[in-house]
């Protein structure tokens, strides 16, 4: 019981910042998606230091089920069949050059502005 | 039945299915192929298949699921702290601060901009290359982004699981080829390209450089939400 106690703020919290952001990106129209600005408000409130310590058991619960609330998203696949068949290889070939672009990139960019090696 | 015991069974199985998944892929050693959201989502399509249920059907019963999966990409921000409540990355990065940064915000943006011009080049379909422009980032942040501005969401969220799959089984040796060693300079490169997936795996080899790669996929999240929908009406 007293384990579920403990998550709950975090819980109600995130999801109070989740609802926000998407009342305040509906409300001024922007392409930014809701839970992302409840996210920067969460990290403000994170790195201001400002005894937020009772939300981490609610958060690192989210966290560690996020993966099961993306299953329903990837199930839907399903209707791009087709069109994932008929482009698989170039699709692939894509997907793997450029996320070695990004690797090759980013560890470049790093060095390139000075980052300790 | 009633659509809330339906809703409730189906979230429920998911769960089950999800945390059956992660002890296989525990058993397994972790590797990046046996990711348990590709397992679980296998798994769940199979069922679906085989019981000849519809997809809407399934899509309106594990509406729960979808919704928390908005306080679940807030939480992400937490991932960059540790358990004192101080960032795990902080220490490591905070003299190369502004390079860290730098190397996120341009590899991200190359991210994004070499999956269009690829795709592009190579005749994919609009609907491939729109789904394409979110797979540098990781899951959660591809399906918000998407549903903001309507975007295919199932491709978008199976492109970036896909992407950290691939990206943790090949950026290590290439990074491993090009000699960069350093924590700092791999973390990033493997949570910006690999983001969630690459830093589970990261974290449970290093933990150090795995706090790195987290504070890289979610900047890099929240690099792509404020950028994506800004080219969305030219992709």
């Amino acid at each position: 019981m007293q384990a579920v106690l403990n998550v709950v703020p975090g819980v109600l919290l995130c999801s109070g910042l989740g609802l926000a952001g998407n009342m305040l990106a509906d409300g001024l129209g922007i392409g930014l998606p809701g839970p992302v600005i409840g996210l920067l408000a969460y990290a403000a409130w994170l790195f201001s230091g400002r005894g937020i310590g009772w939300s981490f058991a609610g958060a690192a619960l989210l966290v560690r089920w996020i993966g099961a609330m993306i299953v329903p998203a990837l199930v839907g696949l399903g209707a791009y069949g087709q069109l994932l068949t008929a482009a698989a290889l170039p699709l692939l070939l894509v997907l793997v050059a450029s996320t070695l672009i990004t690797a090759f990139a980013t560890a470049g960019l790093y060095r390139l502005a000075g980052g300790q090696l | 039945m009633a659509g809330w015991l339906e809703s409730l069974l189906a979230t429920l199985a998911i769960l089950a299915g999800f945390a059956m998944a992660r002890r296989l892929s525990a058993r397994l050693g972790h590797p990046p192929w046996a990711s348990p959201v590709l397992l679980t989502a296998l798994g769940a399509a199979a069922v679906l298949t085989l019981a000849g249920l519809p997809l809407a059907r399934f899509e309106a019963a594990t509406m729960p699921l979808r919704w928390l999966l908005a306080p679940a990409l807030v939480a992400l921000a937490s991932v960059t702290f540790g358990k004192s409540g101080r960032t795990s990355a902080a220490a490591g990065i905070a003299a190369n601060r502004g390079a860290a940064l730098f190397a996120v915000t341009g590899g991200t943006v190359i991210g994004i901009g070499s999956a269009i011009g690829l795709a592009r080049a190579v005749g994919l379909d609009a609907t491939l290359v729109a789904a394409l422009s979110t797979k540098t980032v990781t899951t959660p942040f591809a399906v918000a982004i998407m549903a903001r501005v309507g975007g295919p969401v199932a491709l978008a969220a199976a492109l970036a699981v896909l992407t950290g799959v691939v990206g943790t089984l090949l950026v290590p040796p290439l990074l491993d080829r090009l000699r960069i060693t350093d924590d700092i300079a791999r973390g990033l490169a493997l949570g910006v390209s690999a983001h969630i997936v690459a830093t589970d795996w990261l974290t449970r080899r290093n933990p150090d450089s795995g706090g790195v790669a987290a504070l890289a996929f979610v900047l890099a999240g929240i690099i792509a939400s404020l950028l994506v929908p800004l080219l969305w009406g030219r992709l």
